[in-house]
């Protein structure tokens, strides 16, 4: 079955100009997101996985700035657009749900009235018309007891629930792509559970292309079919979850793996841990961002940064160890 | 073996509450802490998980007594450290050499205007524990690369340092004065994932070393069951389970604790695709008004008549599996 393209990003270079230098935030990245597919970008503080979330959207902010790439929806270059045509883009066909719903909802605004702004601005609606969609949306996130709810302050809701209307407010314009930037990262375990099974079965229910965005493995391998794994501004694997998981190629990703404790083992173990600290993109190394802390590190990874060398099916890693195994190997498999 | 079965602290039907009272005639509390006793051997990790307003920091701090605690008992290596019988609490000064505590946000924990080393030089000057300046530089320096820094570092500011780094910092702040046991607030989970396991292997290489006896609080269970050796389930200020870590893990007996320990996500697709989750409904309670009997009973998948009107009694279910539930 021939999956469709939504969006293709195509060597996407973000810098932010700061008075002390330039910092490259995203170093050139490309992917592919077909129709309905779910696609997680893990990464640690600062490796660039929100920065790129933003120029997606068309919300990045001073100083920084997009200064190379592509970035294909559906055929169209939206880098090109102007602000009135983003504007008509953004909420339509992509919107975005983000980490601390406190902060993203207005507080002297009813809940009601936020979510019908959404659907006023970008459709020639009536107001009963905005309303019964909103209260649609409310109760498709389950929310009970509606009517009461439309009316009431994001005060009196609690954590789960407000990013439960956030949800509802990203979808509410039916885009063709959410991005979701760390929804469940402020949220206790159990609530995070609840909102993981609501994305899931809105996955099933409304077949929506989404990008999720969060530095926890484990809620990747939960709700995306494909995964990205960020390092200093630079995709550095990428594949299916089952792939990437079960044979990590990129000594980052297996580091990552090998670092966290689980919650299923069977005995203690001790944990083994990635050492130094993450990369400063201010002073980025020339070469592999990882390569000052890694245990494979040679004198090549510390000159050029890898192309990306197939592992497998559709499985990607950029490292210099891959690409000299695939040498090797001939036909050699992950 | 003998001296890993003694006990360090002990805690008696420890509560704690704030008064939150805005109206004179009407006093409102919050519960943080509601009748919480367990004890705590030399040499182990208990560890405390819940999740946030669980009270499981106001434990940890009322413990050091950084709160004052509304009643209850707590006694420290056969020492009286809190009793609310007594008619004067004890002073605190000496016990903060052998009790002292690491907190959550290393960046707000350590003074900005002040350089690492006098950070770190900080509770030995309070407690006069160097007698010349040359001593002093010398503990710092042994306690800045015990934590894994280096000497030069000492000389710089909180901000030039990484969240890593700087709770690195915090720790040799509470090592300075040579303690017993430490109250680990919520230590990693401001880092980044690659820097947690660096951060959590130093404080076991630490015990190992120094025979440490910590209280672990963390929110992430899989963390805690790794560093502890038994642990304590919390949930709106009672304690609801208490076990061996693995025993938890294995033979839960609380439906929160099961509940707790199914929605922690695992990173591996094709088990988290078998897995049988339990999803809880709705949120917690507030801790002003806390439901009657069982507290856990307006989200429990199982609740009966009972669970509603009587509170359930914290017992031994088996040998050092304590729960409370009336299901059991």
């Amino acid at each position: 079955m021939e999956k469709k393209k939504l969006l293709e990003v195509k060597d996407l270079r973000v810098s932010f100009f700061t008075p002390a230098g330039e910092v490259k935030a995203v170093g050139g990245i490309s992917y592919d997101l077909n129709y309905g597919e779910v696609m997680g970008i893990v990464g640690e503080s600062g490796s660039g996985k929100s920065v790129e979330a933003y120029s997606i959207i068309g919300l990045l902010q001073s100083p920084g700035k997009v200064i190379g790439g592509e970035i294909l929806f559906e055929g169209e270059n939206i880098l090109t657009y102007d602000e009135k045509k983003m504007r008509a883009f953004r909420g339509n066909s992509v919107s975005m749900i983000f980490q601390n719903p406190m902060t993203c909802l207005n507080p002297v605004y009813t809940v009601g009235n936020q979510l019908m702004e959404a659907v006023l601005c970008h459709e020639h609606v009536s107001k009963e018309e905005a309303k019964k969609r909103a209260m649609e949306m409310l109760t498709l996130v389950g929310i009970n007891n509606v009517e009461k709810r439309m009316k009431q302050y994001p005060h009196e809701f609690s954590g789960g629930m407000r990013q439960r209307v956030m949800i509802a407010m990203g979808m509410i314009c039916n885009p063709k792509l959410l991005i979701a930037d760390e929804p469940t990262t402020a949220l206790d375990v159990t609530i995070q559970a609840q909102i993981l099974e609501l994305m899931k079965e809105l996955k099933e229910k409304i077949q929506m292309s989404c990008i999720f965005i969060t530095h926890n493995l484990g809620v990747v391998a939960e709700i995306c079919d494909k995964v990205s794994v960020m390092y200093g501004g630079r995709i550095i694997e990428q594949g299916l979850v089952d792939d990437v998981f079960e044979h990590p190629a990129h000594p980052y990703t297996q580091g990552l793996l090998r670092s966290m404790p689980r919650v299923d083992a069977e005995s203690y173990e001790r944990l083994i841990p990635i050492e130094g600290t993450p990369v400063d993109l201010l002073n980025a190394p020339q070469g592999c961002p990882f390569a000052p802390r890694c245990e494979h590190c040679r004198r090549i990874c510390l000159d050029e940064m890898p192309d990306y060398t197939s592992v497998g099916n559709g499985h990607q890693s950029a490292c210099w160890l891959n690409a000299l195994q695939a040498l090797e190997g001939g036909s050699e498999v992950a | 073996m003998k001296n890993e079965e003694k006990t360090l602290l002990r805690i008696e039907h420890l509560v704690k509450r704030f008064d939150v009272s805005t109206n004179a005639f009407q006093k409102e509390y919050v519960h943080a802490v509601e009748d919480v006793s367990f004890e705590i051997k030399k040499g182990e990790t208990l560890g405390l998980v819940g999740e946030s307003g669980c009270g499981k920091t106001t434990l940890g701090r009322t413990i050091l007594r950084l709160y004052e605690p509304t009643a209850g008992k707590i006694i420290y290596d056969g020492q009286t450290v809190f009793d609310k019988a007594a008619s004067r609490q004890p002073d605190m000064f000496d016990f903060r050499k052998k009790m002292q505590m690491i907190f959550q946000d290393p960046s707000a924990s350590l003074d900005p205007r002040m350089t690492v080393g006098d950070i770190i030089a900080e509770p030995l000057d309070v407690h006069g524990l160097c007698n010349s300046k040359k001593e002093r530089t010398e503990r710092i320096h042994q306690l800045i690369e015990r934590v894994g820094l280096t000497q030069e570092q000492a000389n710089r500011y909180p901000h030039e340092f990484s969240g890593g780094q700087q709770q690195r910092v915090g720790i040799a702040r509470a090592l300075a004065v040579g303690p017993e046991f430490i109250v680990c607030d919520e230590p990693i989970s401001a880092l980044d994932v690659s820097i947690q396991s660096q951060i959590v292997n130093m404080l076991e290489d630490m015990q190992a070393e120094m025979g440490l006896t910590y209280l672990f609080i963390a929110h992430d269970i899989s963390v805690v069951r790794h560093i502890s050796n038994r642990i304590g389930v919390m949930y709106l200020g009672s304690m609801v389970e208490l076990a061996e870590s693995f025993e938890l893990n294995k033979n839960p007996i609380h439906p929160y604790t099961k509940t707790l320990l199914s929605a922690v996500p695992i990173p591996d697709p094709k088990k988290s695709r078998q897995r049988e989750r339990i999803v809880l409904e709705g949120d917690i309670p507030s801790p002003v008004n806390p439901p009657s009997g069982c507290k856990f009973h307006t989200r429990c998948p199982y609740k009966t008549k009972r669970c509603e009107e009587e509170t359930p009694a914290f017992r031994e279910v088996e040998p050092g599996h304590y729960a409370a539930c009336h299901l059991i």
